[in-house]
């Protein structure tokens, strides 16, 4: 199934902040490969009836974050993925929702193992692909 | 422009069609409603019908056109397009011709051709009938205008909205009223659409508001205004002074002339405010018996000026031959024949018409009937007609229209002309026979039918007397009696000839002359009243009447220093630009009362707030303060402002 | 060629002794959409009017396209397409009158679009413009003004009476009127998930006076809410700069506040909250809180659960 945006204004959260998370989410989890095509511009704009500057704002954050890439005269593609991020930015960003998911389970009162299978449900149903799933440091 | 002219049209086309059926009703009652004394097309009917038909179909489409468009927001979609307003409105204004020539043509065009076709009606056609009816039909497009200005303007209240139709019925009761011909009254309404036309153009040009239209068109619009207010305010003033006049009535004036008794002795008629007769002989005595109508004889006065069509001073010629005077045109001089006869005073001649068949009989001229075959022969001069007899200036005859016969009474020089209507009166008792006077200007020619009984030397004229009353009394004495009856502009004559049954003088009595007559106004509230109206137009009038009234004067000058002052302090509280204020100012001290309310009427009135830096009442409409100069201060931060200019 | 569509410098209008618009300044740049918002009555026609030269401003000034708003020429009326409130049109003339009549004013008229719009509403041509419904009558006007290819589209409270299906159809053809770089629209709505969807620039006019005036984003982030929870019955919000809306519901208590500072951060803790949450918040809440009446109030749900009302 090709991959669909949507965007649901009155959410609370920006449209073009939608968008970002949808294509991270999307590419993430497999969804959507490097070198799969994006919509344009304006046919992103057109299709989902938002201002094509606020798809453009996304593209452009999504773009500098390497996440999409240009190619000049044929359109915008997933980009091969690279981390633009260092081991320790990206643990730096990590930490704080793993120390949050800890702190919350144990006051709820769940035992660690608990909170560890929780987790490996929650991944498994993401369906990662391959290289996603096991990673030797 | 085509768009627009179409859409106007279509828009429209329905309200011409009701005001064409409303015209053209209106026009087949007066056709129907006939006329005896003068053809349908200048039929008295037909004239008021005329007056008010054109001028409410050119109103109706001019205010419909406009109004239309203020509904909704008809007007943004009208205006908001690559095609300038000013176009926009002359294409409207096409529409708006075409529009009120389908109402107001065709029923018109159709009484002229029904009336010009022998067989339909028994009476004349000539065309200059059609000149004063094309007349209304162009005041009918100064109306138009009109309506286009009343409605394309801002006004704040209703009154003032409809300011602008005094003036239109100003200029359109003048146009009718002054002694004009066919061309002067066309300028004349031209000249009034000059000033209303340029004035409505830019009103809507400028969506009504009134401070952003060219100087010119402003003081037309300010004039076209101020001539309603200066006509609803006369006219409020005149009530007013009515009112006051009537509960305060001024001195009990009098009435005084000399009247007949019937056996011939001049009575000096006092009359009171209330139609009592109450008599004295010529020394002042009371005379007991002349206190009834039945007492006296009846007169029959002649005015002494001469014969309408011969009159020496302008007005008065014109007033014969001008453009909606009923006389000008053909009327009947004879009906009840089974044969209708009417002069028909452009070409001078006499013309029959057959009740019956309605067709045209014949025609009698100086030397006697003529057959419908034959061209009506004309008369050498214009012809006035008398209670039984015609007059030129060279001649009086009577024609017996039953035979068809011409039968000359008098004939005369230019050097003696004519100068009375010929006129008849009757002999003691009323209803006993008729006698005749013609006047010439050395003589007074006495009358039975067709043969003279005697002359008499015309001992005065004009204008050292007014008129002249002929009767004759039970014994058979004539009284001639020169007066100049109650005018109150020549001095007081009356001087009184008697003559016997054969005409010679017996004697001759010149008449104590009555006393003065006091004015029945009272003098302030003229005074009032006509400086309410305009002290310019009050200075004016006394200066070329020559009849100075310095109580008016006074009056004046207070009015116009008070509306000149109050203009002054309103054009400083509403913060009027310099030139503005000195010219409102000056123009008020001259206008009055008129003039402030057109000034409150044109002028937009902005509101006021208090100047945070100086503490004074200040306009809104300016940048800084008319005070201190201080500009407004931004609306106060609540902290709460997010401005990213990006 | 200036860089805005619109600039308007201290632009005020009066009607008698009341003021409708207090000496507003914005700036609309060219190629956005722009959506100036307010409560009814608060001066957004009334600008808009005085923007197309439709009503005299009291004081103040405007350009559009170039020209003073005042004296807008035949030439650059062209250019601008304005859709008034309620969508007039002339009620006696058929859809295929009214397209002829607009059309032979505009030498740039695209026929195949006004079909194409008039299609999409549903709109037969015989029709009378008098005789149709909301709906179609807005998407005539639509059409009518789409047509032309205006630089600039003006449009007041153009979803008005429009049901779901036409307002969505309203918003593809504000999108394909940004297809043209370079063209601006100038709207004012009530549906504030659309203004979302569609508007890259904001205004607010707060009854009479222009308090905001920014791109949305901006917008958006200078104007955010936080939840406050405490032990006991929660305290009034006091005098916090910025202070949009505050309610307070028993324990909690939910503050809205527009340009917040690390000063704001430092006043909220000083609550004595027992936990501070910083709550997401859409256009139309932001917008809602900003419009409201300033300070403490309950709803009206609140007010009336209390009074005993059911």
């Amino acid at each position: 199934m090709p991959f669909e945006l949507t965007i649901l204004p009155g959410s609370g959260s920006p449209i073009f902040r939608q968008i970002i998370d949808q294509v991270r989410l999307a590419v993430a989890t497999g969804r959507l490969a490097p070198g799969d095509p994006l919509p344009s511009v304006r046919a992103a704009a057109e299709r989902l009836l938002v201002n094509p500057n606020t798809v453009a704002k996304a593209y452009g954050e999504l773009t500098r974050d390497g996440v999409i890439e240009s190619q000049p005269g044929r359109g915008l593609f997933v980009a091969q993925p690279r981390q633009i991020y260092t081991k320790a930015e990206r643990l730096r960003r990590l930490m704080p929702l793993a120390d949050a998911l800890v702190h919350e389970g144990v006051s709820l009162g769940f035992a660690s193992n608990e909170i560890l299978e929780f987790l490996e449900q929650r991944l498994a149903r993401m369906n990662l692909p391959e290289p996603a799933r096991r990673k030797t440091p | 422009m085509r768009a627009i002219i179409i859409k106007e049209l279509r828009e429209n086309l329905l309200w011409a069609v009701l005001l064409l059926i409303a015209v053209s009703a209106a026009m087949a009652f007066a056709v129907h409603a006939g006329a005896r004394r003068r053809p349908v097309l200048v039929s008295e009917t037909m004239e008021m019908i005329s007056a008010v038909a054109f001028p409410v179909a050119g109103l109706a489409i001019g205010l419909l056109q406009i109004l239309q468009e203020h509904r909704g927001g008809r007007w943004a979609f009208l205006v908001h397009r690559p095609f300038s307003r000013r176009r926009i409105f002359m294409a409207k204004v096409i529409a708006g011709l075409a529009l009120y020539g389908l109402a107001t043509m065709p029923p018109l065009l159709a009484v002229i051709g029904w009336v010009a076709t022998p067989g339909h009606v028994a009476a004349p056609f000539d065309i200059h009938m059609v000149l004063p009816r094309l007349a209304d039909l162009l005041g009918g497009l100064l109306w138009y205008a009109t309506g286009l200005l009343v409605a394309a303007r801002q006004a704040r209240w209703i009154g003032s909205r409809l300011m602008p139709l005094g003036f239109t019925l100003l200029v359109t009761v003048f146009a009718w009223v002054l002694p004009l011909s066919f061309w002067e009254a066309a300028l004349f309404l031209a000249a009034g659409f000059g000033v209303i036309f340029p004035a409505a153009l830019t009103a809507f040009d400028a969506g009504g508001v009134f401070e952003r239209q060219p100087a010119l068109t402003r003081f037309l619009q300010g004039l076209s205004v101020g001539t309603g207010i200066a006509l609803a305010v006369g006219v409020a003033a005149a009530m007013l002074a009515g009112a006051i006049d009537w509960i305060h009535p001024t001195d009990d004036w009098q009435y005084q002339s000399y009247r007949i008794s019937s056996d011939g002795q001049p009575v000096k008629d006092i009359d009171g405010r209330y139609g009592q007769i109450r008599g004295a002989d010529v020394n002042g005595r009371p005379v007991v018996k002349a206190e009834r109508e039945d007492d006296y004889i009846s007169i029959t006065s002649v005015p002494l000026q001469g014969l309408p069509t011969e009159q020496s001073d302008w007005a008065e010629r014109r007033r014969a031959e001008g453009l909606h005077n009923d006389m000008a045109y053909a009327y009947s001089v004879e009906f009840g024949t089974s044969a209708a006869w009417y002069y028909v005073a452009p070409r001078r001649t006499i013309k029959g018409f057959d009740e019956v068949s309605r067709r045209f009989i014949g025609s009698v001229g100086p030397n006697g009937f003529a057959p419908s075959t034959e061209e009506p022969q004309p008369f050498p001069e214009p012809l006035v007609s008398g209670m039984r007899d015609f007059a030129s200036r060279t001649s009086v005859f009577h024609i017996d229209f039953k035979r068809r016969e011409i039968q000359f009474l008098l004939r005369t020089t230019s050097n003696d002309p004519v100068i009375a209507v010929p006129v008849t009166f009757n002999t003691g008792k009323r209803g006993e026979r008729v006698l005749s006077a013609l006047l010439t200007r050395s003589t007074i020619y006495i009358f039975d039918g067709a043969t003279e009984l005697f002359r008499l030397p015309l001992e005065h004229s004009f204008p050292q007397y007014q008129a002249l009353e002929i009767a004759q009394i039970r014994d058979g004495r004539f009284i001639f009696h020169y007066t100049n009856g109650t005018s109150t502009d020549l001095p007081q004559r009356d001087w009184l000839v008697e003559a016997d049954a054969d005409g010679h003088i017996i004697r001759r009595v010149e008449l104590p002359p009555l006393t003065g007559f006091p004015r029945h106004d009272s003098p302030w509230v003229e005074a009032g009243v006509k400086s309410a109206i305009s002290p310019f137009l009050l200075v004016l009038g006394t200066v070329l009447t020559e009849k100075y009234n310095y109580l008016a004067f006074i009056m004046a000058a207070v009015m116009g220093i008070v509306s000149a002052a109050f203009t002054f302090w309103l054009s400083r509280r509403y913060a009027m630009g310099r030139s503005a204020s000195l010219l409102w100012t000056i123009f008020n001290l001259f206008a009055g009362i008129p003039g402030v309310l057109t000034l409150l009427s044109v002028r937009q009135l902005p509101a006021h707030v208090v100047c945070p830096h100086c503490g004074k009442r200040r306009v809104v409409t300016r940048d800084l303060c008319e005070h201190c100069a201080a500009p407004f201060s931004m609306p106060t931060l609540e902290g709460i402002e997010i401005f990213e200019m990006v | 060629m200036s860089e805005a569509a619109i600039e308007v410098r201290g632009l005020t209008r009066f009607f008698g002794g009341k003021c409708a618009v207090d000496q507003a300044s914005f700036c609309v740049p060219r190629g956005s959409v722009f959506a100036l918002l307010g409560r009814n009555g608060s001066g957004k026609s009334t600008m808009t009017r005085m923007l197309l030269g439709l009503l005299e401003p009291t004081r103040g000034s405007a350009t559009v396209l170039g020209e003073d708003c005042r004296n807008l020429s035949p030439a650059t009326r062209g250019r601008i397409g304005y859709v008034a409130e309620g969508h007039p049109l002339i009620g006696w003339m058929r859809v295929r009158d009214l397209e002829s009549f607009q059309r032979s004013f505009y030498r740039q008229w695209d026929g195949r679009l006004f079909q194409a719009v008039i299609d999409h509403f549903g709109l037969d041509r015989k029709a009378k413009a008098g005789n149709l419904s909301r709906g179609q009558r807005a998407g005539l006007s639509l059409a009518l003004v789409l047509a032309a290819r205006p630089e600039l589209l003006v449009m007041d409270d153009p979803s008005m009476g429009l049901d779901p299906v036409a307002r969505r159809t309203l918003l593809e053809a504000m999108i394909l009127v940004t297809r043209d770089a370079g063209h601006t629209i100038f709207f004012t709505s009530h549906v504030l998930d659309d203004v979302e969807r569609v508007a890259d620039h904001v205004a607010i006019l707060d009854r009479s006076v222009l308090r905001v005036s920014a791109p949305v984003e901006v917008f958006r982030q200078r104007v955010r809410r936080w939840a406050l929870n405490f032990a006991g019955p929660a305290p009034s919000a006091g005098d916090i700069p910025g202070l949009l809306e505050a309610r307070r519901d028993g324990q909690s208590l939910r503050l809205t506040i527009a340009n917040p500072s690390p000063q704001t951060e430092r006043s909220l803790s000083e609550l004595g909250a027992l936990g501070i949450e910083e709550q997401p918040l859409s256009l139309e809440d932001a917008v809602v809180a900003y419009l409201g009446d300033r300070g403490q109030r309950q709803s009206l749900l609140q007010q009336t659960q209390e009074a005993g009302v059911l």
